[in-house]
């Protein structure tokens, strides 16, 4: 960049360059299943361009078990798995390129190109840390045999699982489900699983990691 | 000290001097075949990558992996009972 705006944090790492846009929250909303402890799916579509999604599960465990993009429009099929005893809902957060906030004080950072960079009027994309290689199987059809990731600072998170690992068993086009890695997070300590979509509830067979990207939510949820 | 500090109208914090806020670089689809991309970006942070995948029934990317400023995926081996699938992965650094 010979010429331009960067900021650089007090970690030495930049927080705003005007060659890249940065995420910032474009919706959110929440979602209740019902009390049966089989796999159960709820649809979200949002509009976007470039859109990441983070999930607040702490009683629950969600996952993504696929994405359908047509357009600007995205919907994504979220699948649970519940806890005797625990709560059923959970929230999504969507973040996107940055967009025009509207408002009439603060710092806007355009691109080269004319488009918009960074806006203090949006919440940006808080991430904290990558937790990397987290196994997702062989799983269990008993949610109690979860296995704890570890632990965090205390904080209110969100997550994204960087893959959905919804991989499918059986004859395409025939009977079969896929497996789905899910994860929930409590304000300080991290659980996955893995959970087959659709129908009941089936010992798992596959082997694969993930990472979880950790997102702090604080002033968002 | 050094950053940028971010209020909303209330007072609250928007961002900090140490926060840690994502950028994206791009997007990419893999039609269900292996590959890879460069983007000079990912040495401009901490990268990540969020792979999505299509609901046909199959095989996800795996191996996905972003070593100095290329982004490599591959898939296990294809059969008749579990082809590849489509996925469109998103990545960036923060």
């Amino acid at each position: 960049m010979p010429a331009g705006f960067q900021v650089t944090g007090e970690h030495g790492v930049l927080q705003i360059d005007q060659d890249y846009s940065n995420l910032a929250l474009s919706a959110s909303g929440s979602v209740t299943v019902g009390t049966t402890n089989n796999t159960m799916y709820a649809d979200v579509t949002i509009t976007g361009d470039t859109p990441v999604m983070v999930i607040k599960a702490q009683d629950i465990f969600v996952g993504i078990y696929s994405m359908v993009q047509t357009g600007n429009q995205f919907t994504y099929r979220f699948v649970t798995r519940s806890i005797p005893g625990y709560g059923l809902g959970f929230q999504w957060f969507a973040f996107d390129k940055a967009r025009i906030s509207g408002e009439n004080c603060g710092l806007q950072v355009f691109k080269e190109d004319g488009s918009i960079a960074y806006d203090s009027g949006c919440r940006p994309i808080k991430i904290t840390q990558v937790i990397p290689n987290i196994p997702v199987g062989p799983g269990s059809s008993d949610p109690a045999l979860a296995f704890l990731v570890g632990t965090v600072p205390q904080g209110n998170y969100g997550f994204i699982l960087s893959q959905t690992y919804s991989n499918f068993m059986g004859s395409p086009g025939g009977a079969g489900f896929a497996q789905v890695g899910c994860a929930r997070v409590t304000p300080n300590s991290v659980f996955r699983t893995i959970t087959s979509y659709p129908g009941e509830l089936r010992a798992t067979r596959y082997n694969g990691s993930i990472n979880m990207l950790m997102v702090d939510l604080t002033g968002i949820a | 000290m050094q950053g940028l500090e971010v209020f909303d109208n209330a007072g609250n914090t928007v961002l900090s001097l140490t926060d840690r806020i994502g950028r994206v670089l791009g997007s990419v689809r893999t039609n269900g075949w292996p590959g890879s991309i460069r983007d000079a970006g990912f040495t401009t942070g901490t990268p990540f990558f969020i792979v999505q995948t299509t609901n046909t029934g199959g095989f996800s990317p795996t191996d996905v992996q972003i070593a100095g400023d290329m982004l490599t995926w591959n898939y296990p081996t294809p059969n008749q009972l579990w082809p590849t699938l489509d996925a469109l992965i998103f990545y960036g650094v923060y």
